[in-house]
């Protein structure tokens, strides 16, 4: 069996927090300030809920704000020798005094 | 994973998976008065191993200052789609460009930004706010000055 978790980045006036979603266990939600924590209580919740054998697949939104990070590709682009293809990214600046 | 490169520079922007830098490499930022805008972006490249593309990963940087105070935080996630172009088992680089022009800076002295990827720290980046050199005084070369 599969879990597949949509995560979601959200600011808040002095912090940011990491939450998913999920249509593979009913009920669940998970939050937590850092992303390393969020996949640890993922993982956590799987485990609890569907079993060790779940696979657990991470997908993470594109919702937040843009700042120009991802790659632009257009049709007449042509592939670069080096270099990676960043499909998602939100990055934020906060709290600057 | 590990941050490959990280610079400070005038500005920075990511083009067809590519880290594009303008005047990379500043470890000193002139300032006549202050609080002042900082000016500048950081310009990152973080080496991700094949094993650990699936996964959404994140990338926090804190502006310090140099009373210890936290001037700006970054907080972002990245996570890495198949690429065409690589061999199987190849990593990626993954290029990052932080717009961090508007972040105020409050006092002269020594800064740094605190990395970090995944909770796992990395080198800090290291620069100097200070009062522009004197008219005629002798400036060198090589020393990563931001004049403006």
């Amino acid at each position: 069996m599969t879990a597949t978790f949509t995560i979601h980045f959200e600011m808040a006036e002095t912090d940011v927090a990491w939450w998913a979603e999920t249509a593979d266990v009913e009920r669940l939600s998970v939050a937590a300030p850092t992303l390393m924590g969020l996949r640890r209580l993922i993982d956590e919740a799987v485990t609890s809920h569907l079993g060790r054998d779940t696979e657990v697949v991470l997908i993470l939104s594109s919702d937040g704000e843009d700042t120009g990070t991802a790659a632009e590709r257009t049709p007449d682009a042509v592939p670069p020798p080096r270099g990676a293809d960043l499909t998602n990214a939100f990055l934020t600046t906060l709290a600057a005094a | 994973m590990r941050i490959a490169t990280a610079i400070l520079c005038d500005f920075a922007e990511v083009r067809d998976g590519l880290l594009f830098v303008l005047a990379g490499g500043v470890n000193r930022v002139f300032r006549q008065t202050l609080p002042a805008p900082l000016s500048c972006c950081l310009a990152v490249l973080v080496e991700v191993d094949a094993a650990q593309l699936a996964v959404p990963h994140e990338l926090r940087a804190d502006l310090v200052g140099p009373q210890g105070q936290n001037l700006a935080q970054v907080r972002g996630g990245f996570q890495v789609g198949p690429s065409p172009i690589t061999d199987p088992g190849e990593g990626m680089l993954i290029p990052v460009a932080l717009d961090l022009r508007n972040v105020g800076i409050q006092d002269f002295g020594w800064h740094r930004f605190v990395l970090s990827l995944d909770d796992e720290a990395e080198p800090d980046i290291r620069f100097k706010v200070a009062l522009p050199p004197q008219a005629g005084q002798p400036q060198g070369t090589g020393s990563g000055r931001r004049p403006n």
